[in-house]
């Protein structure tokens, strides 16, 4: 029973240091499909001037709005979300110059934390399941 | 294309408008619907309407009175909202269009915008007026009896119904009479083409050319496109008319219009002068009023 006990305990923190992990994972992975998204949706206007509805439709850009792919923010911090909420808000309101350097805009900025985003996932995603699992341990030792 | 009624020509040019104000238009009585010309709405100001040529405002309850009583108010988010729902949210990708002061909406309408103008368009939109596309089916037949192997000139005062008459023998021309027509459609009245489809029924024989100037615009199509007949609206100068001039010598015959308030200006005003000297055009329709009866003046 005991060692039935102290097993759960292990699986539990580890789950929770992998979950930790995991959450940098899904930020980096996020962030790069912001850029992508931009970068695409950015080059559809710039070379057919296609209207925003049909260049969203092209480049997945309405699947991605349909499926919640932005609405779902785990993994992201509130920088990153208001990157996005920057670059949509001025979505479509200027003239093509204007789309450009608003795009430009945030996929530097996007650059950037996807650059300190995949720094954080190498230094802490092995941390957070190690520590994980080494927790668990410790609180079974104290236990026992 | 399907004739749409009066009613529903307004109903369909309200789909920019802020949910509130499209509730009350959509509410106005039949009759006043049918009347409508212009919509008209400006920053911070009572919402105005257009009816038979005068104005009218709109109150909180829908109904309509030549003075403002508990006016709705447009306030100037609204008008914004209501902008970027003409552009469909794309404002880049109607910037030709806004340069030159207007958006050419879905179902034929055409929204006038004013603001601030800067090298890339307008800013600070401070009033648009959207004004309905009529289309009165059978309006040119009598001015297509009279045409002969040269070209018409439409005359009459703004507001009297010369693109409506030039639009209606576009549709007879190319649909019924099969003749191939070319359209120089410079600020999107005739034919009002929206992702390359014209909103309007111009005929299935039509090449509308857009986005261009007149004298290029005929050039262009005399040469690309083999008309038999060029239209296009508002003939406004002497250029115009040596293209024109030029245009008739390729064989082809020209329908346009031209600002004129009565029958002496036509042989006053330069360019309608000069039109009829040519001998480009056999013949001139004289409007006075929407929907009133036409002179047509042998030249």
């Amino acid at each position: 029973m005991k060692i039935l006990g102290a097993l759960l305990l292990i699986a539990a923190t580890t789950t929770l240091g992998a979950r930790s992990a995991s959450r940098l994972y899904r930020r980096e992975r996020k962030l790069r499909q912001m850029y992508k998204f931009i970068d695409s949706l950015c080059e559809e206007i710039r070379l057919t001037r296609a209207e925003l509805p049909d260049a969203l439709e092209r480049t997945g850009g309405s699947k991605m709005l349909s499926d919640g792919v932005w609405t779902d923010t785990y993994g992201l911090n509130v920088g990153d979300i208001r990157v996005l909420d920057s670059f949509l808000s001025a979505l479509g309101k200027t003239d093509i110059e204007g789309q450009i350097n608003n795009a430009r805009l945030h996929k530097s900025a996007l650059l950037e934390r996807i650059n300190e985003a995949t720094e954080e996932k190498k230094k802490f995603s092995k941390l957070y399941l190690s520590l994980g699992f080494l927790c668990g341990m410790f609180a079974v030792v104290l236990i026992i | 294309m399907m004739e749409k009624s009066k009613n529903e020509r307004f109903l369909s040019a309200l789909y920019p408008l802020p949910q509130s104000v499209r509730g009350v238009l959509a509410g106005l009585r039949p009759e006043v619907q049918k009347s409508v010309q212009e919509i008209r709405l400006r920053a911070e100001k009572p919402l105005m309407l257009t009816v038979g040529g005068a104005p009218m405002w709109v109150n909180l309850q829908g109904g309509v009175s030549y003075m403002p009583q508990s006016p709705i108010i447009i306030t100037a988010k609204q008008l914004e909202d209501t902008f970027l729902n003409l552009c469909n949210h794309s404002v880049y990708s109607h910037t030709e269009e806004i340069k030159q002061g207007f958006i050419i909406m879905h179902g034929g309408h055409r929204a006038g915008i004013c603001g601030t103008s800067v090298p890339e368009g307008i800013r600070d939109v401070s009033s648009i007026n959207i004004r309905i596309a009529r289309e009165i089916t059978g309006c040119a037949d009598s001015l297509l009896g009279r045409m002969g192997d040269r070209g018409v000139l439409i005359a009459g005062p703004p507001g009297s119904g010369k693109t409506t008459i030039l639009r209606d023998a576009v549709r007879q021309l190319s649909g019924v009479r099969r003749q191939r027509v070319a359209v120089i459609d410079c600020r999107g009245e005739i034919a009002a083409v929206r992702l390359a489809v014209p909103q309007n029924d111009v005929g299935e024989n039509t090449d509308v050319i857009t986005g261009i100037g007149k004298r290029e615009g005929i050039e262009m199509a005399v040469r690309t496109m083999c008309p038999q007949i060029v239209a296009f609206d508002e003939i406004g100068s002497v250029a115009e008319v040596d293209e024109v001039i030029r245009s008739l010598h390729s064989g082809v015959r020209v329908i346009t219009t031209a600002h004129v308030g009565r029958e002496e200006e036509l042989y006053r005003r330069e360019v309608t002068a000069k039109l009829i000297d040519s001998g480009v055009i056999s013949c001139v329709a004289l409007l006075s009023t929407a929907g009133g009866e036409i002179k047509f003046i042998e030249v």
